[in-house]
C-alpha cells in the first residue's frame, strides 16, 4: 500500500471514530432527516383529509386527477418530494452542514461544542452558505439536464444504430444512466467540496472561499474524490432499488416507494455527516502541515 | 443526544398517526382497501377451481365491509360490482345479478354505473347459456343509459356475440340496425363528446360490413364536424387508405382532403395535406405508367 493510500485510509477511519466518539456531530443531520422525512409525511398524506383541501387544486393542477388517486399517487410522490428535498437542501441542508463542519473544528479546537453556538457561528455565514448550496444544486440539474440530453439524442436517437458496436455502447449507456449521473455528482460534489469546512473555519467571503477550495483541491484532487465516492457508494443499492421502484410497486406494494425514500434519507443522513467529517477533518491536518 | 433524537420521531409517528385518523374515513383510504381486495381477488382468481372457502370469505368480507364504511364513495360502487363479479366467479349468478340490482337501485341517477351494472348482470345471463335474456339487458342499457360509453359499445358487443357463433346473418343484421342507433345519438347530441364516439363507431360498423364508400363517407363527415379533434391525422391516413387500397379511387382521397383545406384554409395541417395529396398523385401516376397498355 503507497503512503497516500495509507494517509487516505487512516483520514476515513480516523474520522469514522471521531464521528462515532462524538455523536453531536451527526444532529444537524439528524435535523435535515427529520424534515426531509416530516415533508415526506405530509406529501404522502396530501390526498387524504384534511391535507387535501389545500394541495388537491394545487397536484390537480400540475398532474392530474388521477395522482389524487390510490396507488397512481406514489410515483408522484416522488417528483414531489425530490423538489422538497431540493428546498430544504439549498435553505437548511447546506446551513446544517455547516453546523456539523463548526462541530468537528471546534472539537479539533477543543471549543466547546453547544448547539447554540454552532448554530451561532455557522449563521454568520449563512448567506455564503446558501450561495454554496444552490451552487451545488444548479450544477447537479446541469448534470442531470444535460446527460439526458444527451442520452435522449444519442443514446435514444438514430445517430450510429446501424453499426453493431455502436448499438452496444448506447444500450450500456441508457442501462447505466442513473450510475452515470451519480458519478458525475460525486465529481460535481468533489469541486465544491471544501467550500464549506474553508467558509467556517477561515470565516472567508463567498469568493475568496470557492477559490481557496480549487487552490486546496488542485493538490488533493484524487483524496477528496475517495473522500466523497467511498462512502457514497454505500448509494448504489438504493439507487438500484429506486430505478426498480415501480416495477416493486406493482410486485410487492405500492408503499414500498415510501420505504425507499425514508430509507435513503436515513442512510445518507450517515454518509452525509462522515463525508463532512472526512471533509473538515483533512482540511484541518492539511491546514496545520 | 438520545432524547434530541427521540423527540422528533415520537413527533413524526404522532402527526402520522393524527393524519392518518383523521383521514380514515376518506375516498383515498376506500380506495387503498379496495386495490388490496383486488389483489387478493385476482391472484385466487388464476385458479378458480381451487379457491378455499375461507379465502372466498375473506375477499367477499373485504368488499362487503367497504361497502359498508365507505358508503357515498365511488370506491362503494366499485366494491359492489367488484362484489357481483365475484359471486359471478364462483357461479352464484342470482346473488349477483341482486347485487346488481342493489346498485341500480341505489344510484338510479348515477348513468355510468347503472350501465355497467346492467351490463354485468347481462354478462351473467351469457355465463348461464341465456342469451335471450342477456341480449335484453344489453337492448336495456342502450334504451334507457344513452348516451354513456357503455351504451355506445353495446351494438358492436352485440354484433360480436353473434360473429364469435358464426351466426353471420344475425351480426351483419344488428351492424345495420345499430347505424339507426348511432346516427339518433349524433342527431340529437350535436357537438358532444358522445356525438363524436358515436360518429366513430359508425365507422367501424361499416368497417366491419364491408361498406367502404359509406365508410369514407362518416370519416369525412368526422373531420368536418370535429376539425381540430387530436385524432385528425390518423382519420386522414385512414381515408387515404380506404381510397386507395380498399376502393382503387385515389382522387376520393384527393377530393376529400381538397373540400376540408377549402372549409378550413388556416388549419395548421394544410402543409401536410397538400404534401399528401402530391403524394398520392405521384403513386397513382407511377401506377398508372406500369400498367400494360391494352
Amino acid at each position: 500500500m503507497s503512503k497516500k493510500q495509507h494517509t487516505a485510509l487512516s483520514i476515513l477511519s480516523t474520522s469514522f471514530i471521531t464521528m462515532i466518539n462524538h455523536p453531536v456531530i451527526i444532529f444537524p443531520f439528524v435535523l435535515i432527516a427529520f424534515f426531509e422525512l416530516f415533508s415526506l409525511e405530509i406529501i404522502y398524506f396530501i390526498p387524504r383529509w384534511p391535507l387535501s383541501i389545500i394541495f388537491a387544486p394545487v397536484i390537480r393542477a400540475i398532474w392530474s386527477e388521477q395522482a389524487l388517486h390510490y396507488p397512481f399517487n406514489f410515483p408522484v410522490i416522488y417528483n414531489i418530494f425530490y423538489a422538497a428535498q431540493i428546498i430544504i437542501y439549498v435553505f437548511l441542508g447546506g446551513y446544517l452542514t455547516a453546523v456539523s463542519s463548526a462541530t468537528i473544528y471546534h472539537i479539533n479546537e477543543n471549543k466547546p461544542t453547544g448547539l447554540r453556538i454552532m448554530l451561532k457561528k455557522a449563521g454568520r455565514q449563512y448567506i455564503n452558505i446558501f450561495c454554496v448550496a444552490l451552487l451545488l444544486i444548479v450544477i447537479y440539474f446541469l448534470i442531470r439536464e444535460g446527460y439526458g440530453l444527451f442520452i435522449k439524442k444519442f443514446a435514444l436517437g438514430k445517430i450510429g444504430s446501424s453499426i453493431r458496436i455502436i448499438r452496444g455502447i448506447k444500450k450500456v449507456l441508457v442501462l447505466t444512466n442513473q450510475y452515470a449521473v451519480f458519478l458525475f455528482t460525486v465529481i460535481a460534489e468533489t469541486m465544491l467540496a471544501y467550500c464549506i469546512p474553508i467558509l467556517i473555519v477561515e470565516n472567508k467571503k463567498l469568493f475568496a472561499a470557492i477559490k481557496e477550495n480549487f487552490i486546496f483541491l488542485k493538490k488533493t484532487f484524487f483524496a477528496t474524490f475517495i473522500f466523497v465516492l467511498a462512502p457514497s457508494l454505500l448509494l448504489l443499492p438504493l439507487i438500484y432499488a429506486n430505478g426498480k421502484a415501480l416495477i416493486l410497486m406493482d410486485k410487492v406494494f405500492p408503499e414500498v416507494i415510501i420505504m425507499l425514500i425514508a430509507g435513503g434519507i436515513i442512510f445518507s443522513l450517515f454518509i452525509n455527516a462522515f463525508i463532512i467529517t472526512v471533509l473538515t477533518s483533512f482540511y484541518l491536518l492539511k491546514r496545520k502541515t | 443526544m438520545i432524547k434530541k433524537i427521540f423527540y422528533p420521531i415520537l413527533f413524526l409517528l404522532l402527526f402520522g398517526a393524527l393524519l392518518s385518523f383523521l383521514g380514515r374515513n376518506s375516498d383515498y383510504a376506500a380506495e387503498r382497501k379496495l386495490v388490496s381486495a383486488n389483489k387478493l381477488f385476482l391472484k385466487s382468481a388464476r385458479t378458480p377451481e381451487t379457491i378455499p372457502p375461507r379465502l372466498y370469505e375473506k375477499i367477499k368480507k373485504s368488499y362487503e365491509k367497504i361497502i359498508a364504511r365507505y358508503d357515498g364513495t365511488k370506491s362503494e360502487k366499485e366494491a359492489r360490482l367488484l362484489l357481483s363479479r365475484l359471486y359471478m366467479f364462483m357461479k352464484d349468478y342470482a346473488a349477483a345479478r341482486a347485487e346488481l340490482n342493489k346498485i341500480i337501485e341505489k344510484y338510479p341517477d348515477n348513468e355510468s354505473y347503472c350501465a355497467e351494472a346492467v351490463f354485468t348482470s347481462g354478462n351473467s345471463y351469457e355465463a348461464e347459456n341465456k342469451w335471450d335474456k342477456a341480449l335484453a339487458e344489453y337492448e336495456r342499457i342502450m334504451r334507457d343509459y344513452t348516451p354513456v360509453a357503455r351504451a355506445l359499445d353495446m351494438p358492436i358487443y352485440i354484433a360480436g356475440h353473434y360473429a364469435k357463433n358464426n351466426d353471420k346473418k344475425s351480426a351483419d343484421a344488428y351492424l345495420w340496425k345499430a347505424l339507426g342507433y348511432y346516427k339518433k345519438i349524433y342527431e340529437n347530441n350535436p357537438n358532444s363528446q358522445a356525438a363524436y364516439v358515436a360518429m366513430g363507431l359508425e365507422v367501424t360498423v361499416f368497417e366491419l360490413l364491408g361498406e367502404w364508400q359509406n365508410t369514407l363517407t362518416s370519416i369525412q363527415q368526422i373531420i368536418n364536424a370535429y376539425p381540430y379533434a387530436p385524432t385528425l391525422i390518423n382519420s386522414l391516413r385512414a381515408i387515404e387508405m380506404i381510397a386507395v387500397s380498399r376502393l382503387k379511387d385515389p382522387e376520393a382521397a384527393i377530393k376529400i382532403f381538397t373540400d376540408f383545406i377549402e372549409k378550413y384554409p388556416e388549419h395548421k395541417i394544410k402543409p401536410i395535406i397538400l404534401k399528401e395529396i402530391e403524394n398520392i398523385k405521384t403513386k397513382s401516376q407511377n401506377n398508372d405508367a406500369d400498367k400494360p397498355k391494352s
